[in-house]
């Protein structure tokens, strides 16, 4: 099986591979959240949300957010300011699908590691 | 708070660009992210150049064109799922048109060649080059990626000399002959070195280098088969007895001639028949010199044993069938007609004399078999001349 090397994140609290794969949900449910969104504004947004446990490295975003957008789940704005463009991305008709999709697959993944590994009493 | 001034910002995207990040949105994105970083987190104090070298690492772990590779990566394997299903049906498509094709070729059943073409054209221009992309996403080592790679192009080089091969078309040849020569000799040493050091990999390496060799090796022995030796030997034999034979009748129609060279009728049948036995005579030995490359002295000398290209169809097919010269067909076939009309002349009743070429199939032949016709033509004259004589001697 492929691990592709950049794919990582630095991250102080949580094994890469423990969040590995999770990047893409993180991003479509951020930008589901809060509307357009650019670059460092979102790396800074999931370490200021997870209080630095999680933070995303630029190496993963970008990569990602590009795939995104021409997988057609994000469509994007530019903003000029002086000799600096900006990139805002937003979620397309397709990846409000998408994200919801994401989110929902992974809440059940949650709830089914929890069980697995028996994190919590159950009922009965 | 700082703000980036437009020099500082040339200067980083030139940067950026010159790290080899070559997608433009990719460049403006990451300047973006820069400035940014540099605006909230520089002091006043701080020199730019310093800080700019300072956060530089953090967006990669050995150099800037990690971010274009991962993202081209993304980019382009983003198909990645539709080449496996792709793959999948190839490969069964063309696994099962070859194995139809081949039954239909063994019973001799119309449909054959079409089939095994496509399946073959299915396997080498479909299936093979999907295997290379897959197995440069997959393979996580470069040599991996290049060595794998190399194999799969020499498949795809041997399964089309094969395709040729089997409708005889041209280059059949050169692409089996080299295709299997680098692939066993150069592709599966390759392939045992580069992975027989790692341990996970040695049982596989191994089993797989030895059934590379072996179908290899097979398929290099079998591509230039030709007859054994014995079957070669009787062939050769065969036609040096048909040549002695030709050669004890000509000594002994000179005897008879002597006693008989009054007529002016025997001088006559025995100019037509000379003149076609050493015109042919000339054309076989024309024949082993242009097949064989070797001057005319040369092939003079030359039986049948000698010739090595003695499967050649392709030479004479250009020398003789289609050529016009003194050697070629349409001047032997001249040369017959003439000699059937003089034998008719002389002896009119009797039409078993008259040489039935149009019997022998001397076109679209093996050189070989060529000779053997030639020399029955040979026999033939020097037969009919000898019954001519001995009737005459008995008048």
């Amino acid at each position: 099986m492929h691990i592709h090397k950049t794919l990582m994140y630095i991250c102080p609290m949580y094994s890469s591979e423990l969040i590995k794969g999770t990047l893409k949900t993180i991003v479509l449910n951020l930008l589901k959240e809060k509307g357009k969104m650019y670059g460092y504004e979102i790396t800074q947004k999931v370490k200021e949300l997870t209080d630095g446990k999680i933070q995303i490295t630029e190496g993963a975003l970008y990569p990602t957010l590009h795939s995104l957008e021409q997988n057609g789940e994000l469509e994007t704005e530019k903003e000029y300011i002086g000799k600096r463009v900006r990139k805002y991305y937003k979620l397309t008709k397709q990846g409000r699908v998408t994200a919801a999709e994401r989110i929902n697959e992974f809440a059940d993944f949650m709830n089914t590691m929890k069980f697995l590994l028996d994190l919590e009493p159950k009922m009965g | 708070m700082y703000r980036v001034s437009d020099e500082e910002i040339d200067y980083i995207l030139n940067d950026i660009k010159a790290h080899g990040v070559v997608l433009e949105d990719l460049q403006y994105n990451l300047l973006d992210h820069m400035c940014c970083i540099i605006e909230e987190e520089m002091s006043e104090e701080d020199d730019f150049y310093k800080f700019y070298e300072k956060i530089l690492p953090r967006f990669f772990k050995q150099s800037l064109k990690e971010l274009q590779e991962e993202t081209d990566y993304l980019l382009t394997f983003k198909h990645y799922y539709a080449m496996k299903n792709i793959l999948k049906i190839s490969g069964i498509t063309s696994a099962l048109l070859t194995l139809i094709g081949a039954t239909l070729k063994t019973f001799h059943l119309p449909g054959a060649g079409i089939t095994i073409v496509l399946g073959g054209l299915i396997f080498s221009l479909i299936f093979l080059p999907l295997m290379i992309a897959l197995k440069f996403k997959d393979e996580a080592k470069r040599t991996d990626k290049i060595v794998l790679s190399i194999g799969f192009l020499l498949g795809i080089m041997v399964s089309m000399g094969i395709i040729f091969k089997l409708m005889h078309w041209p280059y059949a040849n050169f692409l089996m002959r080299w295709g299997l020569t680098f692939f066993v000799f150069g592709y599966v040493p390759i392939y045992f070195l580069s992975r027989i050091r790692r341990a996970e990999l040695k049982f596989n390496t191994t089993v797989n280098s030895v059934l590379m060799m072996a179908c290899g090796g097979m398929l290099y022995a079998l591509f230039n088969l030709g007859y054994s030796n014995d079957v070669k030997n009787s062939i050769a034999a065969s036609y040096d007895f048909m040549n002695d034979n030709a050669k004890e009748l000509v000594a002994a129609n000179a005897k008879l001639i002597q006693t008989n060279s009054a007529k002016s009728e025997v001088n006559d049948f025995h100019l037509a028949s000379s003149e076609l036995y050493n015109k042919i005579e000339d054309i076989k030995v024309f024949l082993i010199a242009q097949v064989e490359g070797v001057t005319l002295e040369q092939a003079r000398q030359m039986s049948l044993i000698d010739v090595e290209n003695y499967n050649d169809n392709k030479i004479i097919r250009r020398q003789f069938e289609s050529a016009t010269g003194d050697f070629s067909l349409a001047a032997l076939m001249d040369d017959i007609n003439d000699y059937n009309s003089r034998v008719s002349k002389i002896s009119p009743e009797q039409k078993e004399r008259l040489i039935a070429v149009e019997k022998l199939q001397l076109k679209n032949t093996v050189v070989s078999v060529l000779l053997h016709q030639l020399s029955q033509i040979q026999l033939e004259v020097v037969t009919n001349e000898n019954a001519y004589l001995n009737e005459v001697s008995r008048q």
